[in-house]
Formats: structure tokens, sequence, C-alpha cells
């Protein structure tokens, strides 16, 4: 009984403890406006860094406006952010991401709009890319940076000692470079799919749209056109030709993508396909950076896409609450003007961060960064999960899983995909 | 006993703490979601009633029926696994043994430690092309058996029930040595002057003695099992391709990935009952007057 | 010769079953050591890649580090910022499983040993409790929070936890006090003792054992508890450690050293609680609870 007595004494302390210092908290100062800003960036990486500085700076010069930001684990953000959608308590400002997943906040009224600043960023940022954050006629946050979805990152002595000088530029060439490379042991392409988008982000919103062109997912979603198209299929159906080809590691479904990184980076295998995301990471470990290289998928025979763009979403977008008052408002507006500046997008190069908008590049950009940011040049194609409903994305995401383990065909699929948009339609 | 008359007011004032707050941040909030589950909701929309729509569509969804298949495993697994076992080691670590002290605070280890720690080391061991299980089985000539663990839709609902099990035997130890501090010592030094060997006082004396503690021990598991949420949320988030979904995991994936608050919350309601029946089975077998 | 067969009969039994017992004995240890070493496996892993750096993680996260690399540590402490998150969890901890050990085990004691009208309906009402599975209640617990003004404070976190584990407090207690001879009061009220100085005085000390067990359970589960913690909670000041050890996991890429740094440093403080009241649970009857 003498460790109760002792736990009970603890709690004693423990309030004690608490209710001094409590009276330590500081009162909110008169006539300064604070709004909260909800984010993602728990974790110690340059980008996040960039980000925080600039809030720093901006309380720093404003005496009037403070930001608070409050950050939350990646995966839990949605969870939490949704959680207080539902209880009707959504933060003064909050990281939002684009297309479908900015929805539900719209059609809930929940986010104010920001098309009386939208000019500020005329002539800055593409009026193409500030669409991802538009639904209708109303812009809801300004892009920070481009995902590209579909990079292929390759060891180049890998790929060389196979016998390839150049890296292949169609699917034909890419398979024999796979079958080389499995001739000699080496594993061809790393995937970490256990959180399994990143077959349909990754590898399907940059092979699909090699075959079906950029207008096709936008057509279907609304009704002009289906799932069950032949070009389609041809593109899920790459994903069970390239398993029974024996492309991929063995435990691609075990392990997650930054695992799959780490294998690449390691030099055990000869290719890893990711987005932009990777550059940074893959550029910190990697022991030579010379022996890095960055390319677009490569065509496919019979594709009706155009194989110069490549995959795409606008990311880092700050929404405001469509509940503030007008002065909080105007304060939010001020902030987002000097947040997204020629500033930050100068920072998040550095960070090798892909950004919407011209930067100039000095020397000491890596070429890796410079390459993969030229192939945004040539147009974006939407990405899969970005454009597809939640359901439809869960449907495709275990679908493809399931043909790597050869449970479905792409066939089904294409006609589960189907019958779900049909009756999500209705 | 004597002391009920005059104590009613005793009694009230005892139950009153925790009752209080039990009822209004435990029961209110599950009715809460029971509510909901007669609505059509997002989070940020206003709810529409439904009826009984939510719980139509669920009944007719394969996945959910899949989810509730593997959730059936987890419970016999942890029944038939975590009891039998965490019973063998309390039995062993209630003897006077050398190095009892570690062993015991070894056994209730994995309890403790962090689901994090948990699924990446035991992904480690599962690993098909690296990992420990396999080049064991290689290294020992049994090469034909290894399997891609957690990748095969074959394997993995074993392959993660090993570690469910594994997890939580400690939470079960711990239960059963509390119990055998009550079997009296006289009663076992008795029997064995009178020559009974000692398997004979294990199964004839002590384990019917603490055989109230293993039906409390059973509910704990079933009631756990099927909520059992965090490991395979964090192993396989329920793949490869559904094939280790448990029920609690398609309810979060349904109300916080798909926005479907109310059909979450059916499952939640389902979840309840299907327990409540499970328990009910299990102490009208087993166990007298429990509930 | 006749005589002495009986006596060599006996030494050969003797000696049997000495063999016996050392292979039982060895049996024994090997099982128990089997079952240390998965045990201990995890622990381990965590600890040695706790001293490895980003980079050396990448390529090795089977091996003993290259070089012990304490920055891990400073670098999860600061960044973190596990001070104030040790000092939240343990106060949360320690008050949430007090309350929820002291009211439960009131309510287990009338709930066990008095006969009255709604008991069986109230214990059964508890009971449900165990049956609720968490991430349903997210949702209408944040709603309600917010409507009794209860987001976002020092205490927030105590009442869900309370309330959430005095279900298997209640349904644990119970039956350990059940278990007890009908006549153990009755002594106690020829002596006068009153009904709630039978409670701390005879059957408190009785169900030690059990008592231990659920402070154990109690304040594992609230360490380990991330749901709540994450919607009701937004001021980094008022956080618990779950929460600021899942901040090294980003969205494409985790600090793996720096996170088991954290976790390891996190283990610490349950481990040795663990220590201090297993003694409580195995040393129950024998060295006399009853004297209280």
């Amino acid at each position: 009984m003498r460790a109760l007595k002792f736990l009970f004494l603890g709690v004693v302390v423990a309030f004690v403890l608490a209710a001094c210092a409590d009276s330590e908290e500081t009162q909110s100062k008169e006539g300064v406006i604070e709004l909260t800003l909800w984010n993602d960036w728990t974790e110690d990486r340059p980008e996040n860094t960039v980000y925080k500085d600039i809030i720093e700076k901006f309380n720093a010069e404003h005496d009037d406006i403070e930001i608070i930001s409050e950050s939350t684990p990646h995966d839990d953000y949605e969870i939490k952010l949704r959680t207080q959608a539902a209880g009707n308590q959504l933060p003064d400002l909050m990281r939002v991401w684009p297309g479908t997943r900015i929805e539900p906040f719209v059609e809930g009224d929940a986010l104010l709009p920001l098309n009386p600043i939208i000019d500020h960023w005329e002539g800055t940022i593409p009026e193409e890319i500030l669409q991802d954050y538009a639904l209708g006629e109303n812009y809801y946050a300004i892009p920070s940076n481009v995902s590209e979805t579909s990079l292929i990152f390759y060891n180049k002595q890998l790929v060389s000692e196979a016998g390839f000088e150049e890296f292949p530029a169609t699917y034909k060439e890419l398979k024999e470079l796979v079958d080389s490379l499995n001739s000699d042991n080496v594993t061809p392409i790393s995937v970490g799919n256990k959180a399994i988008w990143p077959l349909q982000s990754v590898f399907i919103s940059g092979i699909a749209d090699r075959y079906t062109g950029s207008d096709f997912l936008h057509n279907v979603l609304n009704e002009d056109g289906t799932f069950e198209n032949e070009q389609f299929i041809n593109a899920l159906t790459v994903i069970d030709d390239l398993t029974k080809s024996g492309a991929f590691n063995e435990d691609m479904n075990t392990i997650d993508e930054a695992q799959s990184r780490n294998e690449f980076i390691k030099g055990s295998t000869a290719m890893h396909f990711a987005g932009s995301w990777a550059i940074g990471p893959i550029m910190d470990s990697v022991d030579d950076l010379e022996n890095i290289g960055v390319a677009p998928f490569p065509s496919f025979e019979g594709g009706e896409g155009d194989a110069s763009k490549i995959s795409g979403v606008a990311g880092g977008g700050i929404a405001v609450n469509s509940q503030l008052s007008e002065e909080e408002q105007e304060a939010a507006f001020e902030f987002l003007k000097f947040y997204y500046s020629e500033e930050l997008f100068q920072e998040l190069v550095k960070a090798n961060i892909i950004v919407p908008a011209d930067v100039e590049m000095d020397d000491s950009i890596p070429e890796v960064f410079k390459e993969a940011n030229s192939l945004a040049q040539n147009g974006l194609s939407p990405v899969y999960d970005a454009t597809l409903s939640p359901e439809l994305t869960d449907i495709i995401n275990n679908g493809l899983q399931s043909i790597t383990i050869g449970d479905t065909t792409p066939e089904e699929l294409a006609a589960e995909m189907q019958a779900e948009l049909e009756k999500a339609n209705e | 006993m004597q002391l009920t008359h005059k104590s009613k007011a005793a009694i009230m004032i005892g139950l009153l703490p925790a009752f209080l707050i039990y009822a209004v941040f435990a029961i209110y909030p599950i009715l809460q979601s029971f509510y909901y589950s007669l609505m059509e909701w997002d989070g940020f929309t206003d709810m529409t009633f439904v009826g009984l729509d939510n719980f139509r569509n669920l009944f007719e969804d394969p996945l959910f029926w899949n989810s509730v298949k593997n959730n059936i495993y987890v419970v016999l697994a942890s029944v038939l696994g975590q009891i039998p076992l965490a019973l063998f080691f309390a039995l062993l670590l209630n003897r006077k043994i050398k190095g009892l002290k570690f062993f015991r605070t070894v056994g209730f280890l994995p309890v403790v430690l962090s689901t994090v720690v948990i699924s990446l080391t035991w992904s480690l061991i599962y690993n098909s092309q690296n990992g420990m299980l396999n080049e064991i089985l290689r290294n020992i000539g049994l090469g034909v058996m290894a399997q891609n663990w957690l990748g095969d839709t074959k394997w993995v609902m074993a392959a993660v029930l090993v570690t469910v099990i594994w997890q939580f035997i400690g939470l079960y130890l711990i239960i059963f040595l509390a119990a055998l501090q009550n079997v009296p010592t006289e009663v076992l030094e008795a029997a064995k002057m009178d020559g009974a060997s000692e398997w004979t006082t294990t199964f004839k004396i002590t384990i019917p003695m603490i055989w109230h503690t293993i039906i409390v021990a059973v509910i704990l598991c079933i009631s756990g099992s099927l909520k059992t949420f965090d490991l395979i949320y964090v192993m396989t988030n329920g793949g490869p391709a559904h094939s280790s979904d448990v029920m609690a995991l398609y309810m979060f994936n349904e109300t916080f990935n798909k926005l479907q608050y109310g059909y979450g919350s059916a499952v939640s309601v389902f979840i309840f009952f299907f327990s409540l029946i499970l328990i009910f089975i299990v102490t009208k077998l087993f166990g007298r007057k429990l509930i | 010769m006749n005589s002495t067969l009986p006596i060599e009969k006996n030494k050969n039994k003797q000696n049997e079953s000495r063999i016996k017992k050392r292979v039982t004995r060895i049996i024994i240890y090997t099982l128990l050591s089997l079952f240390a070493l998965i045990n201990v496996y995890p622990i381990v892993w965590m600890a040695i890649n706790s001293f490895k750096s980003e980079q050396e993680f990448t390529v090795n996260q089977f091996g003993f580090p290259s070089k012990f690399n304490f920055e891990n540590y400073a670098n999860a402490w600061e960044i973190a910022n596990l001070g104030v998150l040790f000092k939240n969890s343990i106060f949360i901890c320690v008050t949430a499983t007090v309350v929820t050990v002291i009211i439960g085990a009131l309510a287990s004691y009338f709930l066990a040993r008095f006969h009255f009208k709604l008991n069986k309906v109230i214990y059964t009402f508890f009971i449900f409790g165990l049956l609720i599975p968490i991430h349903a209640t997210l949702v209408p617990m944040f709603i309600l929070m917010k409507n009794l003004g209860l987001l976002n404070t020092e205490i927030t976190l105590l009442f869900p936890y309370i309330a959430f584990h005095l279900p298997i407090t209640i349904f644990i207690l119970t039956s350990f006090m059940r278990a007890f001879p009908k006549d153990i009061e009755e002594s106690a009220i020829m002596d006068g003792a009153g009904i709630f100085r039978i409670f701390w005085s005879i059957i408190l000390p009785m169900s030690r054992p059990a008592v231990a067990t659920v402070i154990i359970l109690n304040f594992i589960y609230n360490w380990n508890e991330f749901s709540f913690a994450l919607v009701l909670i937004n001021d980094p000041e008022l956080q618990t450690l779950p929460l600021g050890l899942a901040n090294f996991a980003g969205q494409f890429t985790t600090n793996y050293g720096a996170q088991m740094a954290g976790l390891t440093m996190s283990l610490v403080p349950i481990v040795i609680f663990y220590l201090f009241l297993e003694k409580e649970i195995v040393n129950g009857m024998t060295s006399g609870a009853v004297k209280g």
C-alpha cells in the first residue's frame, strides 16, 4: 500500500506544480491579432525550417499581427483537422492539399475564397498551377511548391553496367534494361508500396497519362468516357507486366516508400520511381551525387499522351478559415502576401523543393534538381489521388496492389472503378 | 450481508464518482456515436437522417465481412494463444527459481513497448528478402518454407497474429501472477505431502482456484481483440489488398479517410454488439455469474 | 543381500528423480530464455539504432553503430521538447491512474461485497465500457469537450483517460474482491469498523496484487495513449510524449535515429514504474497483506 500512498502524494505535488505554472501564463497583448496556423512541419527538414523562418520574420516585422504555428505529424494531421472540422472548430489558417482533398471543406463553407488578393501573384505563379487550389470560380489557397509525382531516379553506374549509356526513352528499352539488370542479379526498381499510394500516385499517374492523354481522367469523371477504356487498361497492365518480369523488389508490399528509397540510396537497386519529394532525401544521403541521374517516364508504344509531360500537382497551400472577422481576414491576407513571396521560393529551391515560380538558379543547385525542375516546364498532367474521390482512390490503390500479388486483373480493376464511379454519380 | 440495510447512502457515495465520470465521458460519447450511425454526415456539411441505410450498406460490403472474418481470427488466436501461453509462463514464474525477477520483468516488456518499435522490428524479422525468419529457415535447410510473410495474402494474417499474441502475453501474465498469489501455499504443500505430482496439483488445485481469473482474462482478451487497431495499423495497414483488415481499421478508414462519420459509427455499433454477444456466450459456457 | 535391495532401489529412485529434476530445470530455462530473447530483441534493436546517424540507419539497420552517436539524444530532447512532454505525461498519467484506481476500487468494493437492487445493472453498465472502440468516440468526445470548455487545458486528458479505464479497473478489482471469503467483514463489524474503514484497512490491502495490476495497466495505457491526445490538445506546451515522439515522422521521411532515442528515453520511466510495482503483485499474500 505504500506504493499507492506515494502515488497519491505525487498527485498532490503535481497539482500544486500545475497550479503554479498556470499563474505564469501570459495574457495576449492588447491590439494584437493572433492567428493560429496549423501545419505538418514537425520534422527537422530544410523546407520546414524555411517555412518556419518566414513566419518568424513576419512576426518580427509586424507588431499588430502574431502568427502562432502549431504542428502535427503528417500522418495524423488530417485526422485532427477533420475532427476539428466536425466540431466546427477549425484553426484560423491551415495547411491544405489541393483537388479532391479541399472539396469537403469548400462544400461545408469552411474556407474563405482568396479572390480579393489573387492578383497579387499574377505573373509570378502560372494560372494553371493556381487552378489546383481553385474550385469553381474561387481560389482557396496559394501553392508554394509543385510535386512532380512521376520521376525515375537511377544509379548511373548500375545502368551503364547493364549496357545502357543513355537512360531508356521507351518502355521497350526499359524492359530490356530490367531484363539485363535481372540477369546481373541487381534488383531493377525499388518500390515501397506498403502505404499503397506509390503505385497509383507515382506509377499510374505517369503511365496512364502516356497512354490516355491528360484529358482522359477529367472526362471520365464527368461521364464522358469510361475507366474500361482500352488505353487505361493498357496502363494498368504495365504494372502487371513489370511485376511479372521481376522489375520490383520482392518485399515491395511490405516496406514503405522511405525504406525503398534507402535501398536505392544504398546502391542495391538500379532505379527508384518516386516524386520530387525524394530529391532532397536522396541528395542528403547518397555518397556520390554524380552517380545519380533523373529521367522522366518513358514513352509507351501506341500511347495517345504527350510524352514530354509529367504528372504533378501544386502543394504547400495555406487556407483561411471562413469564420474570421473582417479584421482578422485582413491580417490573414497580409500574411499570405508576405509568406508566398520571391524569398520563399528562393529558399525552397535551396532546400531542393520544386516551386511554381521562376527562380534563378546558380551553380550551387545540384544537376538532378535542375533536371527535375526543367521537366515541369512542359506542362503538368493530373495526379490520380489528387483528382479521384477518396473511394475511387481507395479502390485503385488496393487494386494495383492486388495486381502485383496476382489477386486481380487490370480489366477487373477498371470495371470495379467504373462501377464505383457510376454508383457515386447516381 | 448485515451491512446492506444501513448502507444505502454509503453505496451511493461509493459508486457515484466512478459512475458520473464514466457516464459523461465514456457512455455519452458512444451513445452519440450510435446516434450518428443513423445519419449521413461528412463532418463538414449538415447531417441528414437516413434510418438504417448505413447498416444496410455495411452488411452488403464484402470488405466489411472480410474484416469481420479477420477479426474473428484475432479473437481466436488471442484467446487460444495468449491465455494458455500466459498461464504457462505464469505457472513457471510462480516457482522459486533463479533469475525469476529478470524473466518476470522481461516477460512484461512487450506490453510497454511502443507499437512503432514492435512493428519495425517484427517487419524486419518477417522481411522476405533479408528477414531473420527466412534466413533461419534457409540455414536449417527449410528454404522452401520461406515466405513473403507480410506481403502474401495467404500468410499475412498468420504473421500478424503471431506478433499480436506475443505483444500481449505479458498483460495476462501479470494478471495470472496476481491471481496465483491468492492460492494458499498450505493447500499445495498438503497435496504434495499426499504424494500428488506437480501436474496433478497444477490441474486439480491451482487452475481451478484461479479459474475465475482465467475467465476474466478471456473476457478482456475478447473485448480487446475486437477493438484491435494499433499494431495492425502500423504494421500492415490492413494490407496487402485488405487481407489483414480488421473491424476497427475498417471503421477508421471509412470515418477519417472517406469522411463517412455515420457509416463509421455504424461499424462501431456493430463492434459493440458483436463483442457483447461473444462475451455473453463465453460467460454462459464457462463462467458463473460474471455478468 | 536381500536387505540392501530396498536401499539400492531407493538410491536409484533418488538418482532418477534427481536427473528428472535436472532435465525439467533445463527445459524450463531453455523455454524462459527463448521467451526472454524474443522479448528483449526489439528493445535492444531500438537502443542500438538510437545511436545511429540518419545516414547510417539508411544503410545499416541490423548491426552495431560504427560509432556511438549521442547527438540523437540531444536532438530528440531539444527538437521534440521532451522536457515539457515528460512533465505533462507524468502529471497526466499519475493523476489519471490514481483517481481511476481510487474511485474504481471504491466502486468495486461495493459491487463485489454488497447486495443491492441495482448491483448487477450497474456492474454490467461498467463492463460495457470494455467494448467501446476508441476511434468511434473521437468526434463525439471532441464536441463534448468543446461544449464543456475543456479543450486544450492541463486537465483535459484526465477525463477521457479516467472514464475509459474505469471499466477494466472495476472489472479486474471486482472479480478479485469477490473471491474473498464472506466472513471477512463480519469480524470487522464485530470490532465496530465502519463501511469505509473496512474498505480502506481490510479490502484494499487484501487486494494488493490486483490493485498493483490495475495501476500498472492504467499507467501504461495512459502513457502510450495517442488518439485523444491528438484531437483534444493543440498547445505544444500541453502535449504528451506519444504525440511528441510521432513528430519525427514526416510525410516522406522519418528521422529514425532521433525517434529511437526519444522512444528509448520514454521507456525508462515506465520500466522503473513497473519494477516498483511488480513487487506488490508477486509478494501480495505471502508477505501478509492482511496486516495492511
